[in-house]
């Protein structure tokens, strides 16, 4: 027997509106003083931009700052390092920002001889308005759930996988919290959570998410 | 016509429904774009695609010109080439000349819309609209289409007075900006999928063209499709093949206009039949601004695409290539970096030979150069496509009736 929530899933959707700020970098300590300025903002953007830009490939560095360091400075280990830095370990953009601060500090007070870039090959300081709109759509069952989450877009997916993480805690999703408490399908809620969207592209993570739900029906 | 949902076998019913969706929020407002011109150029060609599109999604988006003489146009023209960096002598009497002609069309333009939207230099001076009683609830954006990277400096400054007393600011590229006070918004230009110049084209289209200007279809096609213009080094091109075609056969179509009114295209177009001296393998193709199919067809049809460009505004020739899955080597100038990732949707190169080596190695290697141009079509159909430049405008507009600091936005 199928069960009906008593709440159902709202699907929202989030879009976003670069912006400039005008501040740029041309070497590392440049980029160091510019994350130290920067806002929360500035530094979500740097590391989640591409999820939406690039969402059918996974890169091989997965935020702005480590793919600046990496292609323009080449400096590969930092890069990498820089890379690695597991977001979901992190409660706030402040904490990793923090981090970053911490790993580039280190890293110049070993090597200050980095590279000065061209003007065109500049770091820029970037930030997004965030637009937030509901779909109109609304799942009672998995069923519904399931076939609505085929026909929207990985905006959508982004907000409710992504977002959550800041409105619900680290490690919790929309997608896993309401069928966890609503459908009453702890296994099912319990597979998506464990999903890591930082190292899937949100093509894949939607089609899993899809697979997970379809095994239940 | 085109409609909004002809787009959603390309682009998905879900993204078309959520432009629709976005679109209604602007219920009520009018958008009123202002340029200098109904026909000609890129900024006409993207407001005849765009406005429809926007009034089908429920935008009241309207589409104004201001007037000017010819001595105005020349003024404006020097103006342009200038903020492209072009030496220029505008003098005194031609700002003069400038202003006078913006406070008759302040008199003449019907400033209807709760949004202006103004796009480029020309009608830049219609801000000063911003002081009057009545205007100071609208809203006022100036849309920059030209890259100020390496604009003149007095020429921008005379300019800058103007952008400053704007709400927003609109760019194609970060390269593009300039450091202004007010917000900077990143828009980039876009391809329509479904135009001429880039749908699909049946076999028989593209077989028709090729034997009309009797290129081989069972040999390597290298093509490059742009004006002929030193910034995009035809000349260079031609060196390139002459290096690939010692190890591999290859055939080289340059296609693009020589307008009988600029005497340097035309300067160039000899320069280039010059230097291929009777080359039977090089095809150089002047063909009239209309030749959307035939270039459609040459893009499609050819085994690699170049864009050798030594200077480029945004270059949205790249995306036309990469569009049609092809692989695209193109210089790392301008906004080519933002359409090519690197041995990923495409390849960048430097120089000549850069250039010679990276076509070689993707006319021995099918499955490389495929490779490449599906994720350049992909990349593309993401980040460059209408539909996404449409949801931008409107995300824009939207903007607009929110605070300027504010971040994050329910709808």
């Amino acid at each position: 027997m199928e069960t009906i929530a008593k709440y159902p899933f709202k699907f929202y959707t989030r879009l976003t509106l670069p912006q400039l700020t005008g501040i740029y970098a041309l070497n590392l300590k440049e980029l160091l003083e510019g994350i130290k300025n920067a806002d929360d903002s500035i530094i979500y953007y740097h590391t989640h931009h591409y999820l939406i830009q690039h969402h059918y490939v996974v890169p091989d560095a997965p935020n702005d700052f480590a793919h600046w360091i990496i292609h323009t400075l080449g400096e590969k280990l930092l890069g990498e390092e820089i890379s690695s830095i597991d977001m979901f370990n992190y409660t706030s953009m402040t904490d990793y920002k923090q981090e970053l601060i911490k790993r580039l500090s280190a890293f110049i007070s070993k090597d200050s001889k980095t590279r000065k870039v061209e003007i065109n090959e500049r770091f820029n300081f970037m930030k997004a308005a965030t637009f937030v709109m509901s779909t109109g759509k609304e799942a009672y069952t998995l069923k519904e759930f399931s076939d609505i989450l085929k026909n929207i877009t990985i905006f959508s997916v982004y907000y409710h996988f992504f977002e959550s993480h800041f409105r619900l805690g680290p490690g919790l999703d929309d997608f896993s919290v309401w069928i966890r408490s609503e459908l009453k399908l702890p296994d099912l809620a319990y597979k998506i959570q464990n999903l890591d969207p930082y190292s899937v592209t949100m093509d894949r993570l939607k089609t899993q998410i899809i697979k997970y739900t379809e095994k239940y029906i | 016509m085109r409609s909004i949902k002809d787009y959603a076998d390309i682009v998905g019913n879900e993204t078309i429904e959520e432009i629709e969706k976005l679109g209604s929020y602007l219920n009520g407002k009018i958008v009123q774009n202002i340029n200098s011109t109904p026909v000609g150029g890129g900024v006409a060609e993207i407001l005849s695609r765009m406005v429809p599109l926007l009034k089908e999604v429920g935008v009241d988006a309207r589409w104004d010109f201001i007037k000017g003489g010819e001595r105005f146009f020349e003024i404006t023209k020097k103006i342009h080439n200038s903020l492209h960096g072009v030496e220029e002598n505008i003098s005194e009497n031609d700002f003069k000349h400038f202003l006078e002609v913006t406070e008759e069309n302040l008199k003449d333009i019907n400033l209807i819309g709760d949004i202006i939207f103004i796009h480029d230099p020309q009608p830049i001076g219609l801000i000063k609209a911003k002081d009057k009683n009545g205007f100071k609830e609208k809203k006022f954006i100036w849309r920059c289409h030209i890259d100020l990277s390496s604009a003149n400096v007095k020429t921008f400054n005379f300019l800058k007075k103007f952008i400053e007393k704007y709400d927003y600011s609109v760019f194609s590229s970060p390269l593009f900006s300039k450091k202004l006070k007010i917000p900077q918004i990143l828009i980039s230009p876009s391809i329509d999928p479904l135009s001429d110049k880039n749908k699909d084209l049946p076999d028989e289209t593209i077989n028709e063209v090729l034997s009309r200007f009797k290129i081989d279809p069972e040999r390597n096609i290298i093509t490059q499709v742009s004006r002929f213009d030193r910034l995009k080094d035809p000349l260079g091109v031609i060196d390139v093949y002459r290096l690939v075609k010692k190890h591999v056969d290859c055939q080289l179509v340059l296609a693009g206009g020589a307008a009988s009114d600029d005497p340097e295209a035309t300067e160039v177009y000899n320069e280039v039949i010059e230097k291929a001296g009777g080359d039977k393998d090089i095809f150089i193709l002047n063909l009239p601004p209309i030749s959307n199919i035939e270039i459609n067809a040459l893009q499609r049809a050819s085994t690699v695409i170049l864009q050798k460009s030594i200077k480029e505004g945004f270059g949205l020739t790249v995306s036309e290539g990469l569009w049609k899955s092809k692989p695209v080597i193109a210089s790392a100038v301008g906004g080519i970096p933002l359409q090519i990732t690197h041995k990923y949707s495409g390849l960048l190169s430097r120089t000549t030979e850069g250039t010679a080596l990276y076509v070689k190695q993707v006319l021995q290697n099918p499955e490389y150069a495929k490779q490449l141009g599906e994720n350049g079509h992909n990349h593309v159909k993401h980040n460059f496509l209408i539909t996404r430049h449409l949801r931008d405008y409107i995300l824009l507009f939207l903007k607009t009736g929110y605070p300027q600091m504010q971040d994050t936005v329910y709808l």
